[in-house]
């Protein structure tokens, strides 16, 4: 009943408290099980990931002031200088659908390239929102199809469709013993598979038989909902099955620092900064041990008012009554840069082939809003950073003429990760067009 | 400019009915000022369902249950409080409930409807399946808790027992035989797989706890036998979905063994037998876990578990004051509406409250007590008063560093008076001006920003009751001055004047809107939808009754919750009745 343990010798050495694997080419045959898509040349996996900030950006600061390759960092892109050659960056763009309700329409749009749905007198999205769009297509291999974080707590914005959303765990030490808790088998450490698995699975079972006939009773709508909740029950036994197998045999693949139990604030400031700086390192370790290959990273969220250390009022106050050139809204946003480079450097310290985890990922940085002051859908601030395997191409800045959809970055995104779409988003922001400047 | 689009010129032309939703009609342009005013549209849903008709003949309470369209059911989940209460009610207090679920999501300014129209994501849904796990564990662990302990992983009696006992209380109605054994056999050989009676037993609480059974509120209804002959298809909730619906509604938790031997015996489908349980809940203990959940949804009190203020600009922070803050409101709740019995508009009047230490600090009165809070009575002379003079009001509804007129505004026109605040449009400059020599103060510069007509249209409505509070800065604490000057807290709302915090209160209990608030409110909580346009002639029966009596809470608990409204259903919507576009 119990399969008998691989015992596959892994190079592996630690280097100054963090895990550096020897990065060896990998086949297919490594991970443990066939995976015919989503795959870079050197045979890793490529991920996607988002990494949203609320209140969006000054455009005149964030825009850099030429294009092309090679082009010249603006003030606030200041922070990337370390990663030079490892991100494009994308302006000019336009979230087209309908601006109804301030900070959520344009997320919808630049995050679903679709419209808010209106549902009574609340917002919600009306489909999938990126993440979740490619976890239903690259993250089906993997322990978790998805994860999703937050270094402030919200609700987030991933979405699997109207009213059905993936609150973010923004607890480091809740998201470290999700992945390497209980379960978690390093590859080559010889640990065993626990046998309650297979019982329960058969719980798992049954349970599905419950929400079935549940469903049978139902309206279409519940029904509907109940869908989800069978897809929540089909998770945990992939997740169980996955556990059974041998762990994907990745050079790489280490436990990460276990975080700290408790992040309290410091002068009423929340720690933003460690909070992220941990998720992020148990994060690039996940997807080295491919246990995801999909995630977001909820910096903060839409409207966040929250106090950034050295600021002297909420975030969104001032980005609405900050007057003049806004110096503290300014300062945060490179604060949140700053995050941003923190946590691909992570990514950027775990060796991949010849590469590194970023290089084999693609994580895509945006906002709720182009420019806070004014809820402006024009000139959205975008990153691209990791080529996704050599898919997209780095150090370009892309300023869009004519203020084309934002949606195009998400299909240029779907086809650097292997999907093969005519076309992404609806109505209004609905495409056919990619951004051919980046596509490699 | 597109986000008044929103705006529906549906006028009030009938006298007499209740008006289920006020939009505040904004009026961008040059003249905005002087055309501010409120209209009162039905809600923007059912508009679109049905076409809007005039209200010629306005229903009267007699006609009001002949004219009820019931809604449709809807399944909703439990709520993280709800589960919580549920662990403690069937368990008690020695079993933990799992800390980490899924948080729940308001939906209209209410976790009930939130849950009834939001899904479990897949992490949701293994953190109920983690909390099964973990709560059959400590059952197992603990004296007592179960009826028998399997003897061996074949004991197939005590697993038996164990389902026969549990299983309707945890799914809160009868099991059919065919599940009892399905569990039976499931334990059975998760025990002989594993070769532990406990692993067997812990099978069947896992299936019990982790089931929709549990999780969701599985209320669908069944047909009415007693159906007016007009409506031969009339349903009705059944007398055990009645019993959770009630205990749900009015304890925010599962039912006791009263109310399921009650539902048992079909007393819940009569009126006579709903009325009698109503009244025992109503006078019951676990009423005031009830009370406190509505409030603080219908507040938005749980948002004060995420206060945040910065402790360099208001020294009396820290941590602890949103959940004080909370406490301190809930404390009022049941004073005014549970240990006496207030008028609902004292909640606003009310010169009474309860205080810590650090909210006396705060208000800058002697606590009564060293420790946890005491009651007090504020000045009566006082700027002070009722709910809008809390610290959860003046500080949720405030920025981290300084008051905000424009939240406290649009917080006192939602949440308490039902009004729809449009969204700013977009593309707007929404700065507000620096301080001036000549705009010293916030409402100063609230009103020289208010120059912008694109601003003015909407901000010269949902500023003001927030002018009313500008004597409280961003934490609540009294001030008469704002940047060096004085503070002028006078303003307006929809043609009703004030000058002081005071007259502010005043104001606001007496905005007809107030009362019509109410009764939406709880009828929504209740129903785990906004009303209807079916259920609108309900809605002014109840209204008339919560007038009538007084504008008392506990009445208008015990009126929805015998409610037709709140008895009745309409028929499941099927994949067919959509596709042909009907609409219960």
């Amino acid at each position: 009943m119990i399969k008998p343990l691989s015992r596959r010798t892994v190079l592996r050495g630690l280097l100054g408290g963090a895990a550096v694997g020897v990065g060896l080419p990998m086949l297919e045959a490594m991970l443990g099980r066939k995976s015919a898509f989503a795959q870079t040349a050197n045979g890793f996996p490529q991920r996607f990931g988002l990494f949203f900030w609320g209140n969006g950006a000054l455009p005149d600061k964030f825009t850099p002031p030429d294009d092309g390759p090679g082009f010249t960092l603006s003030e606030q892109l200041m922070p990337f200088a370390p990663l030079r050659g490892k991100f494009s960056v994308v302006t000019g763009m336009r979230v087209l659908v309908p601006n109804v309700e301030p900070h959520f329409a344009t997320a919808a749009g630049v995050l679903s390239g679709r419209p808010l749905l209106k549902a009574g007198t609340d917002y919600t999205f009306s489909g999938p929102s990126i993440d979740q769009f490619l976890a239903a297509r690259i993250g089906q291999e993997t322990r978790f199809a998805s994860i999703e974080c937050a270094a402030y707590p919200s609700n987030g914005l991933s979405f699997n469709g109207p009213n059905s959303q993936n609150p973010p765990e923004s607890n480091p030490h809740a998201l470290f013993d999700r992945i390497f808790g209980g379960g978690f088998r390093l590859p080559g450490s010889g640990a065993m598979v626990d046998p309650a698995i297979p019982v329960e699975r058969s719980v798992l079972d049954a349970l599905m038989g419950d929400v079935g006939r549940l469903q049978a009773k139902l309206g279409s709508g519940d029904k509907q909902r109940l869908e989800q909740h069978l897809e929540g029950l089909r998770a945990i036994e992939k997740r169980l099955r996955r556990l059974e197998e041998d762990p994907p045999n990745l050079a790489a693949c280490a436990y990460p620092t276990e975080p700290s139990a408790d992040y309290p604030e410091i002068e009423g400031r929340p720690q933003l900064r460690e909070k992220n700086a941990i998720q992020a390192e148990i994060l690039a370790m996940a997807m080295a041990c491919d246990q995801t290959r999909v995630f977001s990273q909820f910096f903060t969220h839409p409207v966040s008012n929250v106090l950034f250390p050295g600021i002297a009022a909420g975030h969104h106050q001032l980005t609405h009554d900050e007057g003049g050139d806004q110096p503290q809204v300014n300062a945060i946003n490179i604060q949140i840069m700053e995050a941003f480079v923190t946590f691909l450097q992570a990514l950027d310290r775990i060796p991949e082939g010849t590469g590194t985890l970023l290089d084999n990922t693609v994580v895509m940085g945006t906002s709720d809003v182009a420019w806070g002051k004014t809820h402006s859908p024009e000139d959205y601030p975008i990153v691209l950073a990791g080529s996704a395997g050599g898919a997209l191409k780095m150090d370009i800045h892309y300023r869009s003429p004519s203020g084309e959809n934002a949606s195009n970055v998400l299909l240029t995104l779907c086809r650097a990760l292997g999907q093969d779409l005519p076309e992404f988003g609806a109505e209004q922001g609905l495409t056919r067009d990619g951004v051919s400047a980046v596509e490699a | 400019m597109s986000a008044f689009r929103m705006l529906r010129s549906v006028g009030r032309s009938a006298v007499g009915w209740t008006p289920l939703l006020t939009l505040l009609a904004c009026e961008p342009g040059d003249d905005a000022v002087g055309a501010a005013r409120t209209r009162s549209v039905v809600p923007p849903d059912t508009a679109d369902a049905a076409p809007d008709t005039p209200d010629a003949s306005p229903p009267d309470a007699e006609t009001a249950e002949a004219a009820l369209t019931p809604a449709a059911p809807r399944l909703a989940r439990l709520t993280h409080r709800q589960y919580h209460n549920a662990v403690r009610d069937l368990f008690g207090t020695d079993i933990a409930p799992p800390s980490a679920l899924e948080p729940d999501t308001a939906v209209e300014g209410l976790r009930a409807i939130g849950s009834t129209v939001t899904t479990l994501s897949p992490r949701g849904v293994e953190q109920a399946y983690e909390g099964a796990k973990a709560l059959a564990d400590q059952l197992l662990a603990a004296e007592g808790a179960l009826p028998c302990s399997p003897a061996d992983a074949a004991d197939t009696a005590c697993l038996r027992r164990i389902a026969e006992a549990l299983g309707p209380r945890i799914w809160r109605r009868p099991l059919e035989s065919a599940e009892i054994d399905a569990l039976v056999d499931a334990g059975t050989r998760s025990g002989a797989a594993l070769d532990t009676p406990a692993a067997a037993a812990h099978t069947v609480l896992v299936l019990l706890l982790a089931s929709p059974n549990f999780l969701y509120r599985v209320e669908i209804g069944e047909p009415d036998p007693d159906a007016p002959a007009d409506a031969p298809d009339a349903r009705r909730y059944t007398s055990h979905e009645m019993a959770s619906r009630l205990s749900f509604f009015l304890w925010n938790s599962v039912p006791d063994t009263e109310l399921i031997d009650a539902a048992a015996r079909g007393d819940l489908v009569t009126e006579a037998g709903l009325q009698t349980q109503v009244d025992r809940m109503l006078a019951s203990p676990r009423v005031e876990d009830g009370l406190r959940n509505l409030f603080a949804e219908w507040l938005d009190l749980y948002a004060l578990d995420e206060l945040s203020k910065d402790p360099n600009v208001f020294r009396h922070y820290s941590a602890d004051l949103g959940p004080a803050a909370r406490e301190e409101t809930l404390l009022l709740v049941k004073h005014l509406f549970l240990t006496e019995d207030h008028d609902f508009r004292d909640l606003l009047l009310s010169r009474t409250t309860f205080v810590n230490r650090r909210l006396a600090a705060i208000y800058n009165v002697p606590s009564t007590v060293d420790e946890g809070f005491g009651r007090i009575e504020l000045p009566a002379d006082g700027a002070r008063v009722g709910f809008l003079g809390q610290v959860a009001f003046l500080a949720l509804n405030a920025h981290p560093t300084a008051s905000s007129a424009t939240r406290r505004g649009i917080a006192v026109r939602k949440r308490l008076l039902c009004q729809e605040v449009p969204s700013p449009p977009a593309n707007l400059n929404t700065a507000i001006p620096e301080p001036s020599a000549d705009a010293k103060t916030l409402k100063e510069r609230l009103e020289s920003h208010q120059q912008n007509p694109a601003c003015a249209g909407c901000h010269v409505l949902i500023d003001p009751p927030g002018y009313g509070l500008e004597n409280f800065d961003g934490i609540g604490r009294f001030r008469l001055q704002d940047n060096g000057a004085d503070i002028d807290a006078s303003g307006e709302i929809d043609g009703n004047g004030f000058t002081t915090p005071a007259e502010l209160a005043q104001v606001v209990a007496d905005h007809p809107d107030l009362m019509t608030c109410a009764v939406r409110t709880v009828y929504a909580y209740a129903n785990g939808h906004l009303p209807e346009r079916g259920e609108k002639a309900e809605l002014a029966r109840l209204q008339e009754s919560f007038e009538a009596g007084g504008h008392r809470i506990r009445g208008l608990l015990g009126a929805v919750a015998t409610s037709p409204g709140f008895r009745r259903v309409g028929p499941i919507v099927t994949e067919a009745a959509e596709a042909a576009g009907e609409h219960p």
